[in-house]
């Protein structure tokens, strides 16, 4: 019965400890999932069900986690499963359409990166980009995960990752390029127009 | 390698990175070094860099409502510190796991049973096969433990020439034709009656163990299907039998059961042959 008394304790114990732990650990990248979440879903009350689904899976498999490691990677990997999980059950998986990576290769020229545009605007012209390579810009620039790391969070190869951001980033800027160039900052470049043009097809899809 | 501008807008983002490398990385920096354009290119993509991060930390829209973080820490917190359930599936899981599981040891049940039967069906549900092993079983304990056959033993020719032309070359097709494992010897071969029953009898030692290689005439042939050898027990021996042109053939031993069907399995084709053949002759001597 002692023996019985004494294990509780050491459970509880231990489930105290590891409790210290996560919240010294992955609380606080709460907020940056969110943002993601929020990014991701657009809508505020799936993206707190994702953050709160994906904070419960960490906590079950948080004796998985590698103290020192980068833990926003590790929280934002098991939100991208736990996403793909709930888009299967969806049924409705984003796939990088061929049109998509079309759009993206029609960037031929490499416009000189626009200067004097607010952070809105950068925002806004994120948005604008399609969604895999959003994910892939928003992962690297502002998360700051590794190639490896957004490959193991999107579950896509690592040339994949190192390509899609390639696209992304000369995509964003070509956005911002035909957005200054709209308002008259700056040049008009033939990278522009294309940009432009890119930009108006994809509002006229929409 | 040289940098030029061209390759300069293609790396200058994984120069950013800090993903390039250490030598692609000194050669971004000497181009830099020369080309005022480029570096005003790499400021301009820094600063939209910090742009887009500070506007994705900061967009009032991404922002986490107040009192989202308190809530999910609070339930994340009673997870954590709670006791895990006993029974952490819901209940109607419990009655499909509890219904598979069943529905598998009956399974398992049904198919160890088939396979049983088919092992001892035989003794089972053949009237005269289950006779005949417990003839031969006596035949083994009474002529080749006890020594105290019915009637006096004969000759395997004597018998052959007398009884049945099966039993002339017993022990040639047992000793010298079949592929016995190492270590069986002859000790005796004779042709004796048990209960009314006439055998071909051949002693053998295998692993310190007797064993009894018995042939019998069948009245009613066929009680089981042509040279499917089963295994069977009979008065405490192991047995193995197998039926062949008109005549039943019984190993009969104190040895395990695996064992004691190694020696049917070697002695069978040898022994089988026999018969077929002194069949034959009997067929032909008739026509004669």
């Amino acid at each position: 019965m002692f023996g019985l008394r004494r294990n509780s304790f050491r459970e509880r114990e231990g489930r105290r400890a590891r409790w210290d732990s996560f919240v010294e650990e992955a609380l606080p990248h709460q907020a940056d999932l969110y943002r993601m979440a929020r990014w991701l879903l657009r809508d505020p009350v799936t993206a707190e069900d994702l953050v709160q689904e994906t904070m419960l899976a960490a906590l079950h498999s948080y004796h998985r986690f590698e103290k020192g490691t980068n833990c926003r990677a590790w929280l934002i990997t098991i939100m991208y499963h736990t996403l793909s999980k709930i888009r299967r059950s969806e049924s409705r998986m984003k796939i990088v359409s061929d049109s998509e990576e079309r759009i993206a290769e029609t960037i031929a020229y490499e416009p000189p990166t626009p200067e004097n545009i607010t952070e809105q605007e950068v925002l806004e012209a994120l948005e604008r980009l399609p969604e895999p390579f959003q994910e892939v810009v928003v992962l690297s620039d502002v998360e700051d995960l590794t190639y490896k790391e957004i490959a193991d969070a999107l579950s896509i190869p690592m040339g994949t990752v190192m390509s899609r951001l390639h696209r992304g980033r000369k995509l964003l800027r070509a956005e911002l390029a035909a957005y200054a160039n709209s308002l008259g900052i700056g040049q008009e470049t033939k990278a522009g127009k294309t940009a432009l043009r890119v930009a108006s097809s994809q509002e006229g899809g929409k | 390698m040289k940098v030029q501008c061209r390759d300069f807008r293609e790396l200058a983002d994984s120069y950013l990175s800090d993903e390039l490398l250490v030598e692609t990385n000194h050669d971004v920096l000497r181009h830099l070094e020369a080309c005022a354009d480029c570096r005003r290119e790499l400021a301009a993509r820094r600063e939209l860099r910090a742009k887009l991060r500070k506007g994705f930390q900061e967009a009032p829209q991404l922002q986490m409502r107040e009192g989202f973080a308190g809530e999910s820490a609070s339930s994340l917190r009673d997870v954590a510190l709670s006791r895990p359930p006993l029974f952490p599936m819901s209940p109607t899981r419990y009655v499909a796991a509890a219904a598979v599981l069943l529905l598998v040891i009956a399974l398992g049940f049904s198919v160890v049973q088939i396979i049983w039967r088919g092992a001892n069906q035989p003794t089972s549900s053949n009237p005269l096969l289950a006779s005949l092993n417990q003839d031969a079983a006596g035949v083994h304990r009474d002529c080749a433990l006890n020594h105290s056959p019915d009637e006096k033993p004969v000759s395997l020719a004597e018998a052959g020439r007398n009884h049945d032309r099966a039993f002339t070359n017993l022990v040639n097709a047992v000793m010298t034709e079949a592929s016995l494992p190492a270590g069986v010897e002859l000790v005796e071969g004779h042709s004796c009656v048990v209960k009314g029953q006439r055998f071909g009898h051949v002693i053998l030692k295998y692993h310190g163990q007797v064993v009894s290689v018995l042939v019998t005439g069948l009245q009613q042939s066929n009680v089981r299907p042509e040279e499917v050898i089963a295994s069977a027990q009979a008065e405490g021996f192991q047995l193995a039998h197998f039926e062949t042109a008109g005549h039943a053939v019984f190993v009969v031993s104190g040895l395990k059961d695996s064992e004691n069907m190694l020696l049917a399995r070697a002695i069978a084709p040898s022994v089988s042959r026999q018969i077929k053949r002194a069949a034959l002759q009997s067929r032909v001597l008739k026509r004669g």
